[in-house]
């Protein structure tokens, strides 16, 4: 949602700032065992979650393409998002860029 | 039908772990490459975490002996001849991209950018008469503008610890930084301090990084620009 | 750590080399991650409806964005003048707010309009 600032133009950008450091509440009588226990279970997860993000991009974007099938489940909607995915890269590799392309270079 | 997972230097082993389905996985030589494969019946890939592990668990164990082209998730063929034929149409270019990436891993980082951590400009007298349209294309712009300065912060330092390079465009409000690094394997101890140095360093960004991948990025065909 | 690490095979799903990891930072795209990973099922009417508007909404939303980078970018090269650079913004401005109306209308948070696009990831 939007930010609204006073003079009543919202702020650009819908996201509330980045928190660097997410900490649980510290909860009275809570033993500090268990709560860093939860603390490492919370820190494993996310590394997988993160590890699985990256995966998918990879898997899904990336890797040798062999001219063939690709048998993925992939339902008769999907060919609709397959479009508009092919539309926004090519009018993304025509636009020149506020930010940065995908661009490989050496170094 | 064979589902494919990576193209191989042909005196690489293969590793002793199931692909897809339990399935055995084996080599399928062709000229100067190697294919891994595993048969089936018939076989659909759901984008489920436990294919796409499965799928890279295999080409990480390829990785073990030599350099490895990993396959796009889902690449399936219909039988050998048909392996023989896609894979020796594109020999030299795929005998060049392996020989690119010898010695090399990816690794990915990325990053969420916070504009409002970055120290704010100057207030200009002359911008308070803005009206709200243009205040809010100027506020865009200094955002974005801000956003690439701290991307290009991050991936200097790292592109300068790497082979190739390559950053993915992200298209949307968020502000996140995402680039995937073609890095030396005894050079990943470096880059991954650099990460950190740089996570430290760098209050408007949360840096992260993942690795050592397959050359996932750098294998794949680019368009030409 | 030593860089033998690279050849590590094994069961670990875990691929974190650096940094906090922290869930927070980008939790919209394990949103999306987690809808990209489950088979969509949309088999009844109202759910067909949805997924229209969520598709032309999406549709919107890129136009707007499309746009709105390259008006963007013309002001950063000078070629607007400074009532262009005010009409374009409210035209964004109010843009943003019939979007918002149109969400609230069918029910749609900002992340359902970063479609997954299934196997081929997001589109926004």
């Amino acid at each position: 949602m939007n930010v609204r600032s006073p003079g009543g133009a919202p702020t650009p950008g819908r996201r509330s700032p980045v928190r660097r450091d997410v900490r649980r509440t510290r909860e009275l009588g809570e033993p500090p065992r268990r709560r860093r226990r939860e603390q490492s279970l919370a820190r494993a997860r996310q590394a997988r979650e993160a590890s699985l993000l990256d995966l998918i991009d990879r898997l899904l974007d990336g890797g040798v393409v062999i001219h063939g099938d690709i048998t993925l489940a992939v339902a008769d909607v999907d060919l609709v998002y397959v479009g508009l995915r092919a539309l926004v890269a090519s009018v993304e590799s025509v636009q020149p860029h506020l930010g940065t392309a995908l661009e490989a270079r050496p170094g | 039908m064979l589902y494919l997972y990576a193209i191989t230097d042909p005196r690489s082993r293969l590793p002793a772990i199931a692909g897809l389905r339990g399935a055995e996985v084996r080599p399928v030589p062709i000229g100067g490459l190697s294919a891994a494969v595993s048969e089936h019946e018939s076989i659909e890939v759901a984008t489920d975490e436990d294919d796409l592990w499965a799928h890279e668990q295999v080409v990480e164990g390829l990785m073990a002996d030599g350099p490895v082209l990993p396959m796009r998730l889902g690449s399936v063929l219909p039988d050998e001849a048909s392996v023989l034929a896609a894979v020796g149409a594109r020999e030299a270019e795929l005998v060049e991209t392996l020989a690119r990436i010898e010695g090399a891993v990816e690794l990915g980082v990325r990053a969420a950018i916070d504009p409002a951590a970055m120290e704010p400009e100057e207030s200009d007298d002359a911008r308070q008469e803005l009206g709200p349209g243009a205040e809010y294309m100027h506020a865009r712009l200094t955002r974005e503008r801000r956003a690439d300065e701290v991307a290009e912060t991050i991936h200097r330092p790292l592109a300068e610890l790497a082979r190739e390079s390559a950053r993915r465009r992200h298209f949307g409000e968020d502000l996140v930084f995402n680039g995937a690094y073609l890095v030396d394997v005894g050079a990943v101890d470096r880059f991954r301090a650099e990460v950190e140095e740089l996570d430290a360093a760098i209050g408007a960004a949360s840096i992260v990084c993942t690795g050592p991948w397959p050359a996932y990025t750098f294998s794949s065909r680019r368009e030409e620009s | 750590m030593s860089s033998a690490r690279a050849a590590r095979s094994g069961g670990s799903r875990d691929r974190l080399l650096a940094g906090s990891g922290d869930a927070e930072l980008f939790g919209d795209e394990l949103d999306r991650l987690g809808r990209a990973l489950r088979r969509r099922v949309n088999a009844d009417p109202e759910g067909l409806e949805k997924g229209l508007a969520q598709l032309v909404l999406t549709l919107i939303e890129l136009l707007r964005q499309l746009m709105e980078r390259q008006a963007l970018r013309r002001m950063q090269g000078g070629s607007l003048s400074d009532e262009e650079v005010e009409r374009l913004g409210e035209t964004f401005l109010l843009l943003e707010q019939r979007m918002d109306e149109l969400k609230d209308q069918f029910g749609l948070e900002d992340e359902d309009l970063n479609l997954n696009l299934g196997p081929l990831g997001d589109l926004l």
